[in-house]
This record gives C-alpha cells, sequence and structure tokens, in this order.
C-alpha cells in the first residue's frame, strides 16, 4: 500500500493490528514470528539520513521514500532472505518512531544491528527496571504480566555464582506476587531484571493490549491505533524528560567567563546492591567497547578499591569519566553530551549484573 | 577534593554545600592589591555568610613567591575585580586556604609565615591546621569525618601539572587522541590535543600551559617510538609535529595505554615527565 500521509498510515495499522489480533482470537495461540504491529523507539542525535546510511553499511538494500509529509518516511529494506518495510515517523527528532508489520525476527534483527554500528547517533531507549515497574503503577492500565531476563556478563563460567542467567515470563494477575517472592530471595534478588511489561488499556469502547520492551519495542494488539500511538507518546515524554533532566540538570558546564571558569552540574552515582568482586574483571567487560555497553576506556588505580575510568561513549563519541568502587559507579558526562549513556550503563548493569543496583540519594526519583 | 565538598556527590560529605559555598570561579585570572597577577585554582563563597575561600591545591611544590603574591590579595580585591558575588560587600571576607593529600605540607615555612589555613585529607578525615578561617560557622564543620565508603570525586578537576597526576594526564592526553580520531580528526598538534583534553585550558598561565605542551610532547613522542610504534606516529609538516592514530587501532590502542597506565602505576614513573621542583 502506498502511504502518503499520517491518516493513511494509521488507517494501515489498524487495520494491520484488527486483522493480527481477529486471528490470534480465532487459531488461539500465536507465533512469536507472526507479522503483529511493532513499533520501535529510536533514540537520535542525527538526521534520518544516518539510518540509510547505517542499514546500507551492513549489506541490506534500503529504499527510503518520503511522504507529502517531511517527517514521515517509507523505509523499505531487502536482501536475499529478508524484505521488511518500517514506516519512520521523525515528528520528534530526538525520538524517532520506526512503525512495521513485518516479521519480527527480522525486525529486531535489523533494529539492534542498526543501533548497535559504532558512532552512528543512534541508540534504543533503555528502560530500567524501575521505569518498567512505574508503568504498572499507572490507573488506567490493567496489568497482564512481565518478562525476567538477566544473564551475569562479568562472571567467568568456572565460578560458583547462585545465578548466572535467569529468564522467565509471568503471565496473569499473581504475576506481581511471584515478582515480589523472588525479589526476597537472597540468591535470586539480584538477578530479577525485568525486560518488559504487558499492559491492557481500554478506550471508549476500544482495547489495546501492549506488550513493552526495556529496549523500546512495543507490540500491540487490539482494536485502538490510538491507543497504541497514546502509550507510546506517554512513555516516550515521560523517557525524554528524564533524559532532558540529566542533560539539562547534571551534566557538567564549564563555563570561561573571560576570568575564570564557571562551574555547573554534578556526577550520578548508581548504587550497586551487589558487591564487586574484582573490579578488574567487571572492567573489563564494562569498558571493552563492545555491546551493551559500548564504552572505551582507560582504567587509572586510584587504590586498591577505587578506580578511575577516563572513556568515551562510542555512541556518540562522548568523553565519560567514571569513578568505581565495589559498591558504587559514579558517572561524569559534559554539558551537550547525550543523556541515554546513563540509562544505557543504568539499565544494562540491572539486566547483567545487578537488578538491584539503582540511582540513589538526591537524584533517586528524579532518575529511575 | 575540594569542589567535591561543595557540591552534591554521593559518598563524599558536602558540608560546605551545608554553608551554602558555591564554586565561584576555577582558575581565576586577577590582580592583588599590589598589582600581580595571581592564578589560584578555585574560588568558592557563600552569601549566606559572605565569604570566600580561595584555595590553591598542592601536592608538595610551594613557590615562595606564590605565597606571598598570595598574602597580598584582600578581600576588597575580590569584590572590586568582580570575582566574588556576595549580598554584603562592606562585610565580606575571604581566606586563602592550601588544600592537599600531603601531611608534611602544614609544616611548609612559607604557608606558616603567611598563616594561611591548610585543609588536609587525612586517614579518616578532612581537616583545618595551623590557622582559623575568617567564617567562624566554617571552622566548626572540621574535622570532616570520612567513612569507608568515602572517595573523593576526582574528575571535576582531573589534572594538574604535579607529578602525581602523570598517569591522569596521560590518560587524558590518549583519550582525546582517540575521540578526535573517531571524530574524523586524525593529525593532531600537541596544542589542538590539550585544548580538548583539559578541562580548563583557556586559563592556565602560559607557564603551566608550556609545561603541558613541552610534556605531552615528549610523552606523545617517546610512545610513538616506543610502546605505541606502529599505531601512534609522528608527523613533521612544515614547523609543525602532529600525531596521527591508525584509525583502525582503537581497541588494541585501549590496550597498550591500559599497559601503559598499569606499568606507571606498579612501576612509578621510569621517566618523569612532569618537570619536578624542590619542595
Amino acid at each position: 500500500m502506498l502511504i502518503q500521509n499520517r491518516i493513511q498510515l494509521n488507517e494501515y495499522l489498524e487495520n494491520a493490528m484488527t486483522n493480527s489480533y481477529e486471528k490470534i482470537k480465532e487459531e488461539g495461540e500465536y507465533d512469536t514470528y507472526q507479522n503483529l504491529l511493532k513499533t520501535y523507539i529510536i533514540e537520535s542525535n542525527v538526521g534520518l539520513n544516518e539510518l540509510e546510511k547505517t542499514i546500507k553499511s551492513l549489506g541490506f538494500g534500503v529504499t527510503v521514500t518520503r511522504t507529502e509529509d517531511n517527517t514521515l518516511s517509507v523505509v523499505n529494506i531487502a536482501n536475499n532472505n529478508i524484505k521488511v518495510t518500517f514506516f519512520a515517523d521523525s515528528f520528534n527528532s530526538r525520538f524517532w518512531l520506526l512503525h512495521t508489520i513485518g516479521n519480527s525476527k527480522s525486525t529486531d534483527g535489523i533494529i539492534r544491528k542498526t543501533v548497535g554500528t559504532q558512532i552512528n547517533g543512534l541508540d534504543h531507549p533503555w528502560f530500567s527496571t524501575g521505569f518498567l515497574e512505574n508503568i504498572v503503577k499507572n490507573e488506567k492500565d490493567i496489568f497482564r504480566g512481565l518478562t525476567l531476563k538477566y544473564d551475569d556478563i562479568f562472571i567467568k563460567e568456572e565460578d560458583s555464582i547462585p545465578i548466572k542467567s535467569l529468564s522467565m515470563k509471568l503471565w496473569g494477575t499473581a504475576a506481581s506476587n511471584v515478582l515480589k517472592s523472588l525479589k526476597s530471595d537472597n540468591d535470586l534478588k539480584n538477578s530479577v531484571s525485568i525486560s518488559g511489561i504487558g499492559i491492557k488499556r481500554n478506550f471508549d469502547g476500544n482495547f489495546i493490549i501492549e506488550d513493552i520492551g526495556s529496549w523500546g519495542k512495543f507490540t500491540a494488539k487490539g482494536t485502538s491505533i490510538d491507543g497504541h500511538l497514546q502509550i507510546l507518546s506517554e512513555l516516550r515524554k515521560k523517557y525524554e524528560e528524564t533524559l532532558k533532566f540529566i542533560e539539562d540538570e547534571i551534566f557538567i558546564e564549564r563555563k570561561f567567563n573571560g576570568v575564570g571558569y564557571n562551574l555547573r552540574g554534578s556526577s550520578i552515582t548508581i548504587v550497586l546492591k551487589k558487591e564487586i568482586k574484582d573490579l578488574d574483571i567487571f572492567l573489563n567487560d564494562l569498558i571493552s567497547s563492545k555491546r551493551p555497553f559500548r564504552i572505551w576506556g582507560i582504567k587509572n588505580l586510584i587504590d586498591d578499591e577505587f578506580v578511575k575510568v577516563v572513556g568515551i561513549d562510542l555512541h556518540n563519541n562522548d568523553p565519560l569519566d567514571i569513578e568505581i568502587t565495589p559498591n558504587w559507579i559514579r558517572i561524569y558526562m559534559n554539558k551537550g553530551a547525550c543523556g541515554n549513556t546513563v540509562m544505557r550503563l543504568l539499565a544494562n548493569i540491572q539486566r547483567h549484573y545487578d537488578s538491584e543496583a539503582r540511582i540513589e540519594g538526591e537524584l533517586s526519583g528524579k532518575i529511575i | 577534593m575540594m569542589m567535591g565538598l561543595c557540591i552534591r556527590t554521593e559518598n563524599w560529605p558536602h558540608p560546605l554545600r551545608d554553608l551554602n559555598y558555591n564554586v565561584e570561579l576555577i582558575e581565576p585570572t586577577f590582580t592583588n592589591s599590589k598589582g600581580e597577577t595571581v592564578n589560584p585554582d578555585l574560588i568558592l563563597t557563600t552569601k549566606k555568610y559572605n565569604h570566600a575561600i580561595i584555595f590553591e591545591c598542592k601536592c608538595k611544590t610551594i613557590e615562595s613567591n606564590q605565597m606571598s603574591k598570595y598574602s597580598n590579595i584582600l578581600p576588597s580585591d575580590l569584590i572590586e575585580k568582580g570575582k566574588a558575588n556576595v549580598p554584603d560587600p562592606k562585610n565580606f571576607s575571604a581566606d586563602i586556604c592550601i588544600a592537599s593529600f600531603e601531611k608534611g605540607i602544614k609544616e611548609n615555612s612559607e604557608i606558616i609565615k603567611y598563616k594561611f589555613p591548610v585543609i588536609l585529607c587525612e586517614e579518616g578525615k578532612i581537616d583545618k591546621h595551623n590557622s582559623n578561617f575568617n567564617c567562624i560557622r566554617l571552622n566548626q564543620i572540621f574535622p570532616v569525618n570520612l567513612n569507608k565508603e568515602h572517595r573523593p570525586p576526582v574528575s571535576f578537576y582531573p589534572f594538574s601539572h604535579e607529578k602525581e597526576d602523570e598517569r591522569m594526564f596521560i590518560s587524558y592526553v590518549l583519550r582525546t587522541l582517540v575521540s578526535r580520531n573517531l571524530a574524523g580528526k586524525h593529525e593532531n598538534t600537541v596544542e589542538e590535543i590539550l585544548k580538548d583534553a583539559h578541562p580548563y585550558w583557556k586559563n592556565i598561565d602560559q607557564h603551566h600551559k608550556k609545561i603541558f605542551l613541552r610534556t605531552a610532547e615528549c610523552i606523545l613522542s617517546d610512545f610513538s617510538k616506543g610502546e605505541l610504534k606502529g599505531i601512534l606516529d609522528k608527523i613533521r609538516e612544515d614547523k609543525n609535529v602532529k600525531y596521527k592514530i591508525n584509525p583502525l587501532t582503537t581497541n588494541s590502542l585501549k590496550d597498550k595505554c591500559e599497559k601503559i597506565i598499569e606499568r606507571m602505576s606498579k612501576e612509578g614513573n621510569l621517566k618523569p615527565y612532569f618537570p619536578q621542583t624542590a619542595s
């Protein structure tokens, strides 16, 4: 179908969403790879042409077709095995929405590879465990379930640890009780990392069932495309506010006023509830330049339990200073840098080391 | 360390913040009552107590001439020359303060001669020595106790020209080279590197700028012939010397950089780069 504007797009997406929902109702269980409506949020510090350039560099054929709306484009991607279409909405230039009804195995792969390429200015939003837990607290939404995914990438195979990896899908109203039980268990409590939340919301006789992934993937079923777009808009806004707070209020500004420098801003501290046994091993993984952290850095031992990293966030080539002890991680970035670095660090430490890690002190509650 | 005492930082006490001290200026340059130029490290002011602290952070090196110039700073110099914003300038007071991690510094004859208060970061506490401040409330916060979780924020002012900061200086120079390389700037002069590497470069005095430039040149030249051979190249273009990183070696550069820093941590600097001055 030829999409030229947002009205046509919404109509197309709503039809696709309703049809797939009807099919699920008729046929019962649906396959994970079925073509449900999915929207990926992409955090961007660049123009849409960077998306095209990056996808091409991955070996895919790409055509980007502009519509009559200059913030809406149709992106067709193909190679020998894959053929998918994304509708790219860049109305919010910082947070793009990429809608698709393509096969999720293909679309997930393309989005992850595209965003994971170094220094292209693109990133996922990183919803921390606290951010996802807060979604459930919204009175408008009916909690349906959650997924847990934890994989300790800092521990070597031979180490004996209570949990190396954990993957669990808890669906139903009692899911939160199970979550509470897991969190109260001493061996499990640092591994209860929420990777997705399922909610249902009613809209004037229509409804939307939304599965929200911690990396900004929204999968929708139901009868209301407006409901899907509303949930997207609310969560994007909330996340954007957090980033803006980090970037405007916390990142350090050193302003030269002719006679000296004025300094504004401070650091952000992630407090760990699981002590780091070996800082050297931990840092080797944290600053290996690889996904998910994408940090390059040089370690400087200050004392046996205090290391400073002089680093670079490879997502945007922003300088990044980290001070770390076995119990906390202090992060310093400069004004103009991307606040998503902090959220990526927090969410991935929760996912890969300590799900209980939190921003504490005065910033607690302001960054979750 | 001192900035951390007045900026919200987790796991580090901030009693100066509780007295409403703010970072007024970092690396300010102004003239004292005798017209001599001074360039302390930091000025903190509190509107609540109408007071300023002019900090000089020192490891070992105390220059007699510098201490003499500091002794000629009057509170009115800060007011008249716009270096402190307080509500009641007529009743404003200010103190020069030497801050250090080195215990021995409180015995320094120059510091004793001018009766400057000294703040020392010691085992388990930060304490005041030698003299009192002119702000009574400030004197009362000492000693500031430290617990085992406390670690000073070392990134607000990442390095000075003193020997103790040499490893950190090298890390920042190498980080800047990598970052500029990633941004497509493959060939860089030492000055271009330092402008990015030192967060307060614009107001470093000429003497110290020269030390930094000479030191960075020496380090990069040595590394290009030694531990970073094949990764970092020294190029001569007309009269300019530039340093170039092979764009494909970012990760091997990281490993080599860490080895350099690790070696320096373990063995000490076999070849000290910053000039050594008598204590």
